[in-house]
């Protein structure tokens, strides 16, 4: 498996569609994942999303510094594009603690009631609690990531299980 | 589940289970780089054929110019291919396929050339346009040059074994650029 680095050092002295190609396979199956998830498996949304991250990953690509891994850093474009989208769509925003939701939300397979918990859960709690206790970052890394400081980040994971945990509850009531 | 602030350990193997990987559908690769051309910030991809012409300074059916040359100093004409013994090789590109530098893959194919000519390999072929037109009963449909596979040339060589013509299509720049190459050898009955 090639480097990260080589996988970049080859794009950028090409620029090749060839070469982003190899970039490209190698690093969005994880990022797919991650946008289905953002954007409560809504395909379309995913799509675009990933898009938009590639565009400005590669205008940017040239000054990455390598002071975070590269997946780090594509998932940090990848979550601000989310939350500017969202930002745009803020009619949209779902209350706290409002589990019913007016978007597509078709999860792969439903019965897995955590993916559909999941999405069902505010869009800002969602994001915490997918880099925290799916990816495993820590709330340090979480912060920067999300331009929130440590303790909204913490407050945001609370919640976020707290909201979590009441969609699985409602789940099992017949 | 509990309303606790840590993950019970049931709710973090339920996390664990979840994938983090997803492949994404087929046609976003294409999408995304189409994405990426518009905006300039990855190269269009320049056909083999386009190179060539560059290079060479001439109009078209540059490529296979050279096989007519020295199949032409084999025979004083088009080669005669025995049925028997024939095999074509389909040239095709698509995506992947990355044009050299035009000087080196000039080189290149004159090198294979000259080496076949040397073995007594009887060869010749025809350079194709991009665009095509697909014909059914129902339908003729255009072809687009861009299309997502594209056949852009032929070649006819005489061999006497499916290895033999094996190792001339291994050998064929075409591959060595990101092109595929379909071997198939002539029907006898």
């Amino acid at each position: 498996m090639l480097s990260d680095q080589k996988l970049v050092n080859d794009f950028l002295k090409s620029r090749s569609d060839k070469a982003f190609r190899k970039l490209y396979r190698d690093k969005t199956p994880h990022l797919y994942q991650m946008a289905l998830r953002l954007t409560a498996f809504n395909e379309f949304e995913a799509d675009e999303l990933v898009q938009q991250m590639w565009i400005t990953a590669l205008r940017k690509l040239e000054s990455f510094q390598w002071q975070s891994t590269l997946k780090t850093w594509l998932t940090g474009i990848l979550i601000n594009l989310n939350r500017d989208e969202l930002k745009k769509e803020s009619s949209k925003k779902k209350a706290i603690g409002q589990l019913t939701v007016t978007r597509s939300t078709t999860a792969p397979h439903s019965g897995i009631d955590l993916e559909n918990a999941l999405s069902k859960i505010p869009d800002g709690y969602r994001k915490v609690i997918i880099l925290h206790d799916l990816e495993g970052y820590q709330h340090k890394e979480i912060a920067a990531l999300l331009g929130i400081s440590e303790g909204t980040s913490k407050s945001q994971l609370f919640q976020a299980r707290k909201a979590m945990r009441q969609f699985l509850n409602l789940q099992k009531k017949p | 589940m509990t309303e606790r602030d840590e993950l019970t350990p049931e709710e973090r193997a339920a996390f664990e289970a979840l994938a983090r990987e997803k492949q994404p559908p087929a046609y976003l690769e294409d999408q995304v780089v189409a994405a990426l051309q518009r905006e300039n910030l990855i190269r269009k991809t320049t056909t083999m054929n386009v190179y060539v012409r560059y290079a060479l300074g001439i109009a078209a059916s540059v490529l296979l110019f050279f096989t007519g040359n020295l199949v032409g100093r084999q025979s004083g004409g088009e080669a005669e291919i025995n049925p028997l013994n024939g095999y074509m090789m389909i040239l095709k590109e698509d995506a992947r396929f990355q044009p050299g530098d035009p000087q080196a893959m000039f080189e290149e194919y004159s090198s294979w050339m000259e080496g076949l000519y040397s073995k007594g390999i009887k060869i010749n072929g025809q350079e194709l346009r991009p665009d095509a037109l697909n014909v059914s009963q129902a339908a003729v449909e255009p072809l687009s040059p861009d299309a997502e596979s594209r056949v852009t040339g032929y070649f006819l060589i005489e061999a006497q074994s499916e290895a033999e013509a094996l190792a001339v299509v291994k050998d064929n720049p075409h591959l060595k650029y990101g092109g595929t190459i379909e071997l198939k050898a002539f029907m006898n009955r």
